[in-house]
């Protein structure tokens, strides 16, 4: 039998990666799980959004591409992803 | 949080403690990876943790999980593979006292012209059923069934969006390569929908050859 012990939740800082809070919130209180907020930072790449085509001065997409860089300026990326996930724990928790 | 590869990073942590991951596609169309996200794809491909796959852009349709799960629905189609989506569906639906329900499409008027064809296999599709809830009722489980005959996508597509309130089960098979062919048309067509969260259950061939000789 599949036993449900945790929920994890990846989040990319993007408000599409947000839009399943609400069901995580749903999910975690009603089956009394645990849940975990992911966010990755990468050491060896950076993301740069790249546009494709613009319709009524907006973006119709956006992309991310990685970009090669160094280590420098890695503690402030560590920093700003715990942030974030306290940010959007916050939001589950006031559910 | 983790340093490194995001999706490695989330498998080995998916891994570790048994987890469910609860993840959004893009919501886009377009080609395989950019439907449902390079880490979702990659989480599909290899891990061995289910997961809940959510579309974001019709989150506040009739069908969305913002209004609470009320029905959990196995879409099955006969094959043990599609089976192994049961337990955990069996679970969530338990713990979320929401209903379970076994879907099978014959796909009859969809394969078939002739009228004795398609009723062999709608009454192919009901003894499966009947056989299904069953096993389940011995177990103490309550579940429904419902067969439909169209197309198999498109049956279960037009299920989830006349009962709102519903997560879909379905099993990913972890054999292929490409994304659209790791989720199956099926999947891929329930997923796209948005019309509701799919919980994926990971199968592998070797599994379900185990399972088929047993």
């Amino acid at each position: 039998m599949t036993t449900i012990n945790h929920l994890i939740v990846p989040l990319d800082g993007s408000r599409v990666s947000e839009a399943v809070l609400p069901l995580v919130a749903d999910l975690g209180v009603k089956m009394n799980l645990p849940v975990t907020l992911f966010r990755a930072v990468d050491p060896a790449t950076t993301e740069e959004e790249v546009h494709y085509g613009v319709v009524g001065g907006q973006p119709v997409r956006t992309d991310s591409i990685a970009r090669n860089r160094s280590f420098d300026g890695l503690d402030g990326d560590v920093q700003a992803a715990k942030d974030y996930l306290a940010k959007n724990q916050g939001r589950l928790s006031v559910r | 949080m983790s340093i490194g590869d995001a999706s490695l990073a989330l498998q080995e942590l998916a891994d570790k403690l048994s987890a469910f991951v609860v993840m959004a596609t893009h919501g886009w169309s377009g080609t395989d990876t950019e439907g449902i996200g390079s880490v979702a794809s990659r989480m599909l491909e290899f891990s061995k943790s289910p997961v809940i796959l959510n579309r974001p852009i019709l989150s506040g349709s009739p069908g969305s999980a913002l209004y609470g799960i009320r029905q959990v629905a196995v879409g099955l189609d006969g094959s043990r593979q599609a089976e192994a989506a049961i337990p955990a569906a069996t679970e969530m639906a338990k713990s979320l006292g929401a209903e379970l329900v076994y879907l099978r499409s014959s796909g009859a008027e969809h394969r078939f012209t002739s009228r004795d064809a398609i009723e062999q296999a709608e009454e192919e599709c009901r003894e499966y059923l009947t056989a299904a809830m069953r096993r389940a009722s011995l177990s103490g489980v309550e579940v429904r069934g419902e067969g439909m005959s169209g197309n198999p996508a498109s049956d279960l597509v037009e299920f989830a969006a006349k009962n709102p309130g519903m997560l879909f089960a379905l099993t990913r098979p972890q054999r292929a390569k490409r994304s659209r062919v790791v989720l199956g048309s099926v999947i891929d067509a329930v997923v796209r929908s948005g019309l509701c969260p799919v919980l994926l259950t990971p199968v592998t061939d070797k599994g379900t050859r185990a399972q088929e000789a047993a």
